[in-house]
Formats: structure tokens, C-alpha cells, sequence
């Protein structure tokens, strides 16, 4: 057998050698060494690649001595749930981490075909980051046999089977969401070492290296958080999709750290003296977030949906934060209070100065994304900290976020809506900006709801908040439509100029409408959520069995019906418990193996036996075989007598059904929902409950339009009802199509580099930044 | 440069500030019976739990929160306080609380991998059913009656 982890080992060696070739040539100019170092490189890379392949081999082939495919495998998985379990546990997403930081490394090497000394020094960075991880993946190795961990376990001892997959992680999103993640965290290395370069040598190409590779790790980032939310809104049955909980909040800072950098380094491309230390410094925080928010969903100081288990590999990456603070921490302080910045500081061509120039207000838009960052950030680790110093549970809640990142986002909203804003005039340019500011105020007293405010005054904590959260928690949410209506008429307004304009080469109109697209997205996610969170109608509703089929009457105006309900697969309930009392089981699930097959006209009529005793069944006519498993579930009768076979049966069950059987550790109640308001189906579809040997999973039904979800969640039920929460949540799609909006700009902005790749990247340009830059006499 | 320094020196103020005030006004959490859920009385052992079970014939029910949870603190402030509920908790019931931050053990054991989750056993630590998620005060309260109606015969007692 290949061991997985002795290839680790040999990366790390042939990464040393890669390193200490690429600082012999940046150092002492040695030529001759370009010759190996290319290919030392690539080994390394192919190494990892085959790596993670062998990983994947192993699930594929459900290797159970591998302990890791034991932990989170099972024979019953399906393939692709097999493939997507290699990054189900923290080692396997190291070993991936590890592979997407080497990925990157190549990748710029090979495009910059290894002539430029930027890259080489960028590359030097992002091996040392990449063999930290692999460091990291060695300690917590994927590749452990289960007779390593387990000395005792004789060595012919080979599991029949895995443990298996949490049910939770067995949906569509979640194998979109671990390697969207992964990805983001790896490709951010590149801007992060790129800065690492620009603060140790005080190289200005940098933002070129880190441009593209900051604005892919966005797009991956935003994809990986809305998976997730997704995923919580789909799967958790927690009725939606943000919970402000540690996993969630932290891999949004990271997200606005990361937004707040590409702010930043549009700032520092359009005038090399302007964010100097800004730029930098934010590439590296996001990293350092990135970092922080595999701390926090593994470390085991905060545990969550993402419960890992402790490891040691938390100590490892505090570590790795601390060694970065320093390397980039020092040149930014030496940077910040030594250095000046360029007297010329403005941006564009615009000639106003002073606090409304475009470049104070770029300053002003970074550090207010630095502010809501570091709320959240706070609200996170301050209960941790006080639960690890004095020993004492603080409670934080949504409210907390709310409260504190309003202040922040409405002032971000405004900003955007003034910089955005192209107009000659600039005294109607500050006319809108007056006016949007003053009915921002004016709304903020407007009360047209008790929900409807920074925080939900029918929270049964309201009474009781402190003084400062009641004077931030009272301002109304009406408060957030001025700046949003006036971020949307600006970037309309963009968009109709832009494509008027005969001037505008396509690919600045690219770019243009990337941005206004992205600015769009973010007001219709703000106003998505704001409006979900706001007016979500909950209505429980309580159907014994004996409904099923019948409309039922719910408060509100609303109403309900039941037009199905299934119990598939599991044990099912015992065929001699339900002959001996069948009023207790109106609708009753049964597994079994299928005998003594009959017609009876338009009806099926077979045996079904559970190994407790054996019932009739009659169904629809379905292709079924002697011998084979399946599961039914429906009404019994008692002494029915059939006209087509002339047979009398003792006990009867009825079903629509027949499916095959699953496993017997794994039952789903399936309930068909119609919900109705004043009258009118407005929403309907399949609410869905499962258990699984491991746990169980809620899969609500979500009925999507524009302008509502229709969301109703069904928890199980063992008793004569069922029990379900319906949930009308208003226009929580505008989130995901800002999402989505957020996507295709970022992909519009892209493209238009792409487009002029050649021109952007060549090593003419990169040059002749930098001889500029010698010139200013940096 | 002289607009910079000073947002610079604002926005490090309001961070000071904010940080501070944020410790100040959170509520704290913490007492030995973890009587913040609900006004009731928890005990964080499971042991103890099933231990007094045995010994007062009454079903056990387990709480699995977390200080972040939203919907936990919805359960705690809306259907935990609600009269029939707390008298029926009180009088029927061994209550056990779960720090899904803390234990690591339990959650594991019974398959509960997140926030809120109401779990009911019988007094040998065996499942008698469980909600996973948030309940309202009158689903919670039917599921109550059910699990304590039954326990009380010893021939229907638990499902598994």
C-alpha cells in the first residue's frame, strides 16, 4: 500500500529545495538554478495532487483501515456523497487547503513564465504558507490506519463497514459548500504573500499579482457563504438562512475584510502613493481571518453545526497568525508613522478636495468595512473570551450584531450612493446626498411595525436592553429605504449612461457594469434580509391523521391541507402491533418482504412479512417481485372482502406507495402540504423528516416566488398528528439573486483583465511600474 | 493626509468604545442551575439526570443549547415560560441542560448535531422521541403530556 503520508513528507522536502532555490536566485542572482527550480516546484504540486487523488481513491474504494474513511464514509453512500467526504472532517479540508495554496503557486509561476522577480518573491511566500498547511495536514493526517490509532485491533481486523456521513452534510449543497470554501481560503494566500512582498522589500507590482487572485477568492468566498446559508435555510430547519452564529459570522469577516481590500486597491492602482499601508494591510487581515475562521470551526474554544472535535492543530494556527502579524505587522507601523504618504493623493481627476475628495472618501468606505468587520469579530470572540478568563457564559444574540453593524452599514449605504454618483454638478451631486441624508433621520422616527426596527421590539428582551442598545435598537427600519432607493437610482443611472456613451471601450464598459451590478446586488441582499427577518409570519398548525386530505382552518386567514403522507423505509412500525390495536396506527409504515402476489382488478394484492408476523397489502399495480423488500404505509381495514379475488382478508392495508426499502437505519416521514390564504393555495410541496442511524435531518418545504417563500418545516411525528410550522418569509430570493449578482459582476470584471490579459499581466508593464516606482525614488 | 489622521484616530475611538461598551451591556449568563433557560432548575449532567430519573420514575428531558443559538433563546423566552409548560416540566420531568459549547460527549452520543434540540429519555438513557429544533409552547406542551401520559405505565414505556 502507498502510505499517503510519506508523500507529504517528500512535498515538504521538495518545497524546502523550491524555497531555497528561489531565495539563492533572488538573493545571490544564481541564473543556472532556474533551470531545476520550475520542476522542483511542479513535483511538489503533482505530489500533492496525487495525494489528495489516493485520498479519494480510498473513499471511492471504502477503504475502512483508513480511519478517516471510516469516520465519515459508509458502503451505503452514494458515490458522489463518497467523493465529497474526503472534505467531511478537518484533515481531509487540510490536505485540500494545502493543494490549493500549491495550486496557486504554480499557476502564477507557470502564467508569468518563472522571469519575474515579483512572482518568484510572491511564490517564496505562498510555498512557506502551503508547507505550514502541510505541516498541519501531517499532524492531524488523513492517511492513519485505524490500526495506528487503535493498537490493539489485530491486523486482519478489516470494518464490514464505515460509520458514516452526518445526515446533515447528505444534500446537494453541502458538497457545493466545503470545496467553495476551500478554495477561497487557499487562493487568498496569493494577495496575502503578494503584501507580505510589497511590506518586506517595498515592491509596487504587487497589487498586480494580488488583483486577480483577491477577486476570484471573493467570488468563491461569497458563493461558499451563501451555499451555507443556503444549506442552513434548507436543511437545518431553523427557518433561515443567517443565525449569527461563530461558523457563519466568522467567514463573514473575512468576506468584508476582503471587500474592504479590493476598495482599498482600486484606490492604491489608481494612485501608487495613496493606501500604501491600507492595501497591505488588509490583504493580510483577511488572511489572518481566514485563519481565524478555521480557528474558530475547529480549534474547540467555539463549537458549532461544524463540530469538528478539538485538535491540536488550533495551537498550530494561532501560530501561524502570530508569525504573520509580525512579518507584515512591523513594516505597516514602520510604514504608517515614518513614512508620508504622496502630497498628490487624488484619485481621479475630479477637483474637489478636502474631506469630499474621492480618495478621502474611498479611506472612509475601507475603514467603515474595517468597523463592521471588527464588530463582528468582536461579538464572536469577547463571550469566548470571557467564558475562557473568568469562566462566565455571556449571552450574544442576534440583536448584538444588529445593533452594532446598523450604524456601520447605513453609513456604508450612503457612502456608496455619493461616490457612485456621477454628476458634473457638484452641487447637485451634494443636493442628493442632503436629501437622502435627511429622510434617512426623518424614517428612522417612523414606526409602522414593532418588528420593524434595528431591533424587534416584540423580542422579549426589548424591555430589558440597556439604555445604548435601546437608543441604536429604536431607530426604525424604514430608515434603510432612503439610501437604498438612492444607491439604486445612482447605479441605474450609471448603467443608462455607460451604455449610451459612444467613448467607452467595451472593455471599461465591463468593468463599469461589474460594478454597478455588485452595487446593485449588495442593496437587494440589505433589503432581503432586512424584509425577511422583519415580517416572517410563523402560523403552527396541529393535523391529527384522520384530516388527511381535508382543508383545516388556521389563524391569520390562512389554511391547510394535508394531500399526502408517507412513512418510507426504517423498521416501521411492527406488523403484530398494529393488528393487535389498529386505531392507534391511522396512517401505519410497514417494511417487508413481498410474497403470495395476487390481482384483483385494478388493485395489487400481496403479502408483506416483518419477520413479527404478516399483513395484506393492496396497492396500485407496480412491478414488484416475490422476495423482494419494500416499504408501504397507509390505512388498515379490517375483514375486507375483495369482489375480484372473492378472498376475505383479515387485515388490509391500503397504500399509494410502494417503495423499495431502505436501510433500516434510515426512516423518512414525508408529509404533501397545501397551505392556503383566504382560500387560495399559495404555496405547496413536501416537508420532509429523516432518521438516520447518526442523527436525523429536517428538510422543510420551501415553496419560492419573487416575492415570498412559502417554508414549512416538519420535525417527525410518532403520535395521531402531525405537527408542522409554516413560515410565510417575504422576499428572501432577493438575497440569493443579489448573490448571484455579486457573481456575474465580479465575472464582468474579470473578464474585462482577461480580455487585455496580455496587456495587464506582461512583464512590460509590471516593468515599467516598477522602474516608475524606482523613479519616484520609493 | 490631515482627513485621514483624522478618521484614523475617530475610527479608532469608536472601536475602543465599542468594544468596551459591548462587554458592559451583554447580559451574563452563567449560575449554577443555569436557571436563565426558562426560569426552571437544570442540572448539566446527564448522569444526575438519569440517576434522579430512576429514583423519581419520571422521564428525563434534555436541552441541547448555546449561548449564539437565536432559536434557543426564542425556546427559552417563549415556550419555556409558558405556564402549562413550566408546571408540567416542574412536576413531571427531569430536566438536564447541554452546553453544546462545553459537552461534546452527549451531543455526540445521540446523534445531535445542532441547536436547540429536545431530546426525552426513559431512565436507562434510551430515546423515547425528540424534537429537533425549535417548538412552540403548544406543540411542546402536546408532546409533553404524551411522553409523561405514557411513562406513567411501565407496560407502553419506551419506544426503543
Amino acid at each position: 500500500m502507498i502510505d499517503g503520508e510519506i508523500i507529504l513528507y517528500l512535498v515538504l522536502i521538495f518545497s524546502a529545495l523550491t524555497v531555497t532555490g528561489l531565495l539563492l536566485k533572488e538573493a545571490k542572482g544564481y541564473e543556472h538554478l532556474m533551470n531545476y527550480i520550475p520542476w522542483l516546484s511542479r513535483i511538489s504540486f503533482a505530489l500533492l495532487m496525487f495525494d489528495i487523488l489516493l485520498l479519494a481513491y480510498y473513499f471511492i474504494t471504502s477503504d475502512f483501515t483508513i480511519m478517516y474513511v471510516w469516520q465519515y464514509s459508509s458502503l451505503s453512500l452514494p458515490l458522489s456523497y463518497r467523493i465529497s467526504a474526503v472534505l467531511a472532517g478537518q484533515s481531509g479540508t487540510l490536505l485540500f487547503w494545502s493543494f490549493v495554496i500549491y495550486f496557486a503557486s504554480i499557476w502564477i509561476a507557470e502564467t508569468h513564465r518563472w522571469h519575474n522577480s515579483i512572482v518568484r518573491k510572491t511564490q517564496i511566500v505562498t510555498i512557506l504558507c502551503g508547507m505550514f498547511f502541510v505541516v498541519l495536514t501531517i499532524m492531524e493526517s488523513p492517511f492513519s490506519t485505524i490500526y495506528a490509532v487503535n493498537p490493539e485491533l489485530p491486523a486482519t481486523f478489516v470494518p464490514a463497514d464505515g460509520n458514516g456521513l452526518n445526515p446533515l452534510l447528505i444534500n446537494p449543497w453541502m458538497v457545493a459548500h466545503p470545496p467553495l470554501v476551500f478554495i477561497a481560503y487557499g487562493f487568498a494566500t496569493i494577495p496575502f504573500a503578494a503584501a507580505i512582498v510589497n511590506l518586506l522589500t517595498g515592491d509596487a507590482r504587487w497589487e498586480s499579482i494580488a488583483r486577480p487572485w483577491s477577486r476570484i477568492t471573493w467570488v468563491f468566498l461569497t458563493l461558499a457563504i451563501a451555499v451555507g446559508g443556503l444549506w442552513a435555510y434548507l436543511v437545518l430547519g431553523w427557518g433561515g438562512f443567517w443565525a449569527w452564529d461563530p461558523v457563519e459570522t466568522s467567514s463573514l469577516i473575512p468576506w468584508i475584510t476582503l471587500t474592504a481590500y479590493l476598495h482599498a486597491s482600486s484606490g492604491y492602482r489608481k494612485n501608487k502613493g495613496t493606501f500604501t499601508t491600507g492595501a497591505p494591510l488588509l490583504a493580510i487581515v483577511s488572511m489572518l481571518m481566514i485563519v481565524y475562521a478555521a480557528l474558530v470551526t475547529r480549534s474547540g474554544i467555539f463549537e458549532s453545526v461544524h463540530a469538528f472535535g478539538d485538535s491540536s492543530s488550533g495551537t498550530m494556527l494561532i501560530v501561524f497568525m502570530i508569525i504573520s502579524l509580525l512579518a507584515g505587522g512591523i513594516p505597516v507601523v514602520k510604514r504608517f508613522f515614518f513614512e508620508e504618504d504622496y502630497p498628490g493623493e487624488n484619485i481621479d481627476s475630479s477637483s474637489v478636495k478636502g474631506i469630499c475628495s474621492t480618495s478621502t472618501l474611498y479611506y472612509l468606505t475601507t475603514v467603515l468595512f474595517v468597523i463592521l468587520a471588527f464588530t463582528s469579530f468582536w461579538g464572536i470572540t469577547f463571550p469566548a473570551l470571557i467564558q475562557q478568563i473568568e469562566g462566565v457564559k455571556v449571552g450574544v444574540g442576534t440583536e448584538f450584531f444588529n445593533i452594532w453593524g446598523y450604524p456601520a452599514i447605513i453609513s456604508l449605504l450612503i457612502l456608496t450612493g455619493y461616490c457612485l454618483h456621477r454628476e458634473d454638478n457638484i452641487t447637485s451631486r451634494k443636493m442628493a446626498l442632503i436629501v437622502t441624508v435627511s429622510a434617512t433621520i426623518l424614517f428612522a422616527f417612523i414606526d409602522i411595525d414593532p418588528a420593524f426596527h434595528v431591533m424587534d421590539h416584540t423580542n422579549p428582551f426589548w424591555t430589558a436592553q440597556p439604555p445604548l442598545y435601546k437608543l441604536i435598537g429604536s431607530v426604525s427600519l424604514l430608515s434603510l429605504f432612503p439610501p437604498i432607493l438612492y444607491v439604486l437610482a445612482v447605479t441605474i443611472q450609471r448603467i443608462v449612461s455607460d451604455l449610451r456613451s459612444a467613448t467607452l471601450s467595451s472593455r471599461a464598459l465591463a468593468r463599469r457594469t461589474g460594478v454597478n451590478i455588485i452595487h446593485m446586488g449588495m442593496v437587494l441582499i440589505l433589503f432581503g434580509a432586512v424584509m425577511s427577518a422583519s415580517f416572517t409570519s410563523t402560523i403552527g398548525a396541529s393535523v391529527p391523521t384522520g384530516q388527511i386530505g381535508d382543508y383545516v382552518e388556521l389563524e391569520g386567514g390562512y389554511g391547510l391541507k394535508i394531500t399526502d403522507y408517507r412513512i418510507e423505509g426504517g423498521p416501521g412500525d411492527r406488523i403484530t402491533d398494529v393488528k393487535q390495536n389498529p386505531s392507534a396506527y391511522p396512517v401505519a409504515g410497514i417494511t417487508g418482504t413481498v410474497s403470495d402476489i395476487q390481482r384483483a382488478g385494478i388493485f395489487l394484492i400481496f403479502k408483506l412479512n416483518d419477520g413479527s408476523d404478516s399483513i395484506w397489502i393492496a396497492s396500485k399495480d407496480v412491478e414488484i417481485s416475490p422476495g423482494e423488500e419494500v416499504s408501504v404505509s397507509g390505512s388498515i381495514m379490517h375483514d375486507f372482502e375483495s369482489s375480484s379475488t372473492g378472498q376475505i382478508y383479515d387485515y388490509i392495508l391500503f397504500t399509494e406507495n410502494v417503495v423499495p426499502a431502505k436501510s433500516e437505519d434510515e426512516t423518512s416521514w414525508k408529509v404533501y402540504i397545501e397551505v392556503y390564504k383566504n382560500g387560495k393555495v399559495m404555496g405547496n410541496g413536501m416537508a420532509e423528516y429523516i432518521q438516520y442511524k447518526q442523527g436525523d435531518a429536517t428538510h422543510p418545504m420551501v415553496d419560492r416566488s419573487l416575492t415570498k417563500d412559502v417554508y414549512a418545516i416538519f420535525q417527525g411525528s410518532k403520535s395521531g398528528n402531525i405537527p408542522l410550522t409554516i413560515m410565510i418569509k417575504p422576499f428572501v430570493n432577493e438575497v440569493w439573486i443579489g448573490v448571484i449578482m455579486f457573481t456575474l459582476g465580479m465575472i464582468l470584471i474579470l473578464g474585462s483583465e482577461l480580455y487585455f490579459k496580455r496587456e495587464v499581466h506582461s512583464d512590460k508593464l509590471l516593468n515599467t511600474i516598477s522602474k516608475e516606482y524606482q523613479k519616484e525614488g520609493k | 493626509m490631515r482627513q485621514r489622521k483624522v478618521i484614523n484616530i475617530v475610527a479608532i475611538v469608536l472601536l475602543v468604545g465599542f468594544a468596551y461598551a459591548a462587554v458592559q451591556n451583554s447580559p451574563v449568563l452563567s449560575d449554577e442551575k443555569n436557571s436563565y433557560l426558562g426560569g426552571l432548575v437544570w442540572t448539566n449532567s446527564l448522569e444526575e439526570g438519569l440517576a434522579a430519573s430512576q429514583e423519581q420514575n419520571k422521564p428525563v428531558l434534555v436541552y441541547f443549547w448555546a449561548v449564539w443559538c437565536q432559536y434557543c433563546e426564542k425556546f427559552e423566552t417563549q415556550t419555556l415560560p409558558d405556564e402549562r409548560v413550566k408546571q408540567k416540566l416542574n412536576n413531571d420531568f427531569i430536566l438536564v441542560a447541554i452546553d453544546l459549547d462545553e459537552n461534546k460527549e452527549v451531543p455526540r452520543e445521540y446523534g445531535v448535531s445542532y441547536p436547540p434540540h429536545e431530546l426525552f429519555l426513559d431512565e436507562n438513557g434510551n430515546v423515547i422521541t425528540r424534537i429537533p429544533g425549535y417548538a412552540n409552547a403548544d406543540r411542546f406542551y402536546s408532546v409533553l403530556t404524551e411522553v409523561s401520559d405514557n411513562y406513567k405505565k411501565p407496560a407502553h414505556g419506551a419506544e426503543q
